[in-house]
């Protein structure tokens, strides 16, 4: 019984062990794989992505310019990132907000031409 | 009384996946168990032969959502020694932290549904918030909290920086702390023992005969522990397996309380030894042959078989889970028993059902 009242009074005055969602949410930790994007000034429509994609959630048409992305079917595993030359896919560290209806997400861009391309792969981050 | 045939499952609050059990009871006595499974098959194998061998490590990390890291890792390492891949020191490092914080995450989550299981809800509670900082490390660290996708064929995509592998010290001692601190509750008090001791009991004979493997295995006293074979950094880690001799739910209770201090700690030496290095090993070509690998997961023993004759896809890729081991035991377990003990001790063998479908 003796044992008990440690914690006890331990809990009387130990801060809650929950917090109070939606009122104060939780900070989002970096480096969290959350909301996949594109960026489309960046993007060559090379394909590297929709090839390395183990879910197959990713559709790009080089002749049209057009990315298809299915974030509902994407498992964020982040190999399209990695994958990625030009550093246009990056992922967000805060979670994709939830639906009630699945979508796909079409993006359009333009055609880079070949300096483009070079100075955009220039541009790539290391990957840390 | 004549003899009744009561079926639990394939729905019941203690299972968090389903499998049906067939009991043959008389008098509220459990006189034999006939387990139907097949509910969540979800044919994980036969994508080996559309998928590319690269994303199959995404697919096989998805067979279990507990120890998602330690199939892939399992896998990796098969194709690795298959095509004669020579994995970085510290890569080979950082997947030992990975896998050994998903085996204290896993435990902790068995002995919170174990607690649930004999009606000790506070106790459950305490456990989960402890491993929601193991699941917080996971997520700063790797980007996700149980499919944390850190392996590829040849090494980790993940690097632990300095300021991380402080934090993460910090967070695993606290996390030993907090875990001894439930001791006594887990595995003293008298309720608890109560309900735990002398239940399920498999004898060291049975356990050998019928092929239990993990925590079920070495609860019955025997040393059986895949880590052994020395892969990732277990080759240069020094560690003992937890043994245990009664073989009861309280003795593999026990087993997994202990283990979680032990990979606290094996966590602990292998970010102390993190070799500085490459993350993994570039290579060219396509598996050829076939191999079986072992590896440890939290639930025991899990053997791949992977067949491949040079190209992107694999012949076959054949799972065999601890779970699917362990269920001979569990049966063996159950006759004698009453009703009401059934579920801690199907719960006992942490039943991983999703798993052992595939």
């Amino acid at each position: 019984m003796l044992s008990m009242l440690g914690t006890i009074f331990g809990n009387l005055f130990a801060k809650p062990a929950t917090r109070p969602y939606p009122a104060s949410p939780r900070n989002d930790l970096s480096g969290y794989r959350g909301e996949l994007a594109f960026d489309m000034d960046a993007c060559t429509f090379c394909g590297a992505c929709a090839r390395a994609c183990p879910a197959r959630c990713l559709t790009v048409d080089i002749k049209t310019c057009v990315l298809q992305s299915d974030p509902f079917a994407c498992v964020y595993c982040g190999v399209c990132v990695e994958e990625c030359a030009t550093g246009a896919a990056t992922f967000s560290s805060h979670h994709r907000a939830p639906a009630d209806l699945t979508s796909q997400l079409v993006q359009r861009g333009e055609k880079k031409t070949k300096e483009q391309i070079a100075e955009l792969r220039k541009r790539k981050l290391p990957t840390a | 009384m004549a003899r009744t045939v009561v079926p639990f499952g394939p729905q019941h609050p203690v299972f968090p996946e389903p499998i049906q059990l067939k009991l043959v009871v008389e008098d509220e006595i459990v006189k034999e168990a006939i387990p139907t499974i097949g509910f969540v098959h979800r044919g994980l194998e036969k994508l080996a032969e559309i998928r590319d061998f690269h994303q199959m490590v995404q697919v096989v990390e998805r067979t279990c959502g507990i120890c998602s890291m330690i199939h892939a890792m399992c896998y990796c390492q098969g194709l690795e020694e298959m095509m004669g891949i020579e994995v970085p020191d510290r890569a080979r490092y950082l997947r030992t932290v990975w896998s050994e914080l998903h085996r204290i995450h896993s435990h902790l989550l068995w002995l919170g549904l174990h607690a649930d299981a004999f009606g000790f809800e506070s106790l459950f509670m305490q456990l989960w918030k402890i491993r929601e900082k193991i699941l917080d490390i996971n997520e700063a660290t790797a980007g996700n909290r149980i499919i944390v996708s850190v392996n590829v064929v040849g090494g980790v995509r993940a690097d632990l920086s300095t300021d991380q592998q402080r934090w993460v010290l910090k967070e695993v001692a606290e996390v030993s702390r907090m875990v001894r601190a439930l001791e006594h509750p887990l595995l003293e008090d008298i309720t608890v023992k109560h309900r735990t001791v002398g239940v399920g009991v498999l004898t060291r004979e049975q356990a050998h005969l019928l092929g239990a493997v993990g925590p079920v295995a070495r609860a019955s006293g025997l040393p059986l522990d895949m880590r052994l074979l020395k892969y990732a950094g277990f080759r240069e880690l020094e560690f003992e397996p937890v043994v245990e001799t009664a073989g009861d739910a309280w003795a593999r209770s026990k087993v997994r309380f202990r283990e979680v201090l032990q990979s606290a700690h094996l966590v602990r030496l292998a970010i102390e030894k993190l070799p500085a290095g490459d993350l993994s090993t570039p290579f060219k070509g396509q598996p050829t042959g076939e191999i079986v690998t072992r590896i440890e997961q939290p639930r025991g023993e899990c053997l791949y078989y992977i067949k491949g004759s040079g190209k992107k896809n694999l012949d076959r890729v054949r799972i065999r889970t601890p779970t699917f081991a362990n269920v001979p035991p569990m049966l063996a377990m159950l006759p004698g028993t009453e009703l009401a003990n059934v579920p801690v001790i199907v719960l006992s063998i942490d039943p991983c059902i999703s798993c052992t479908e595939r």
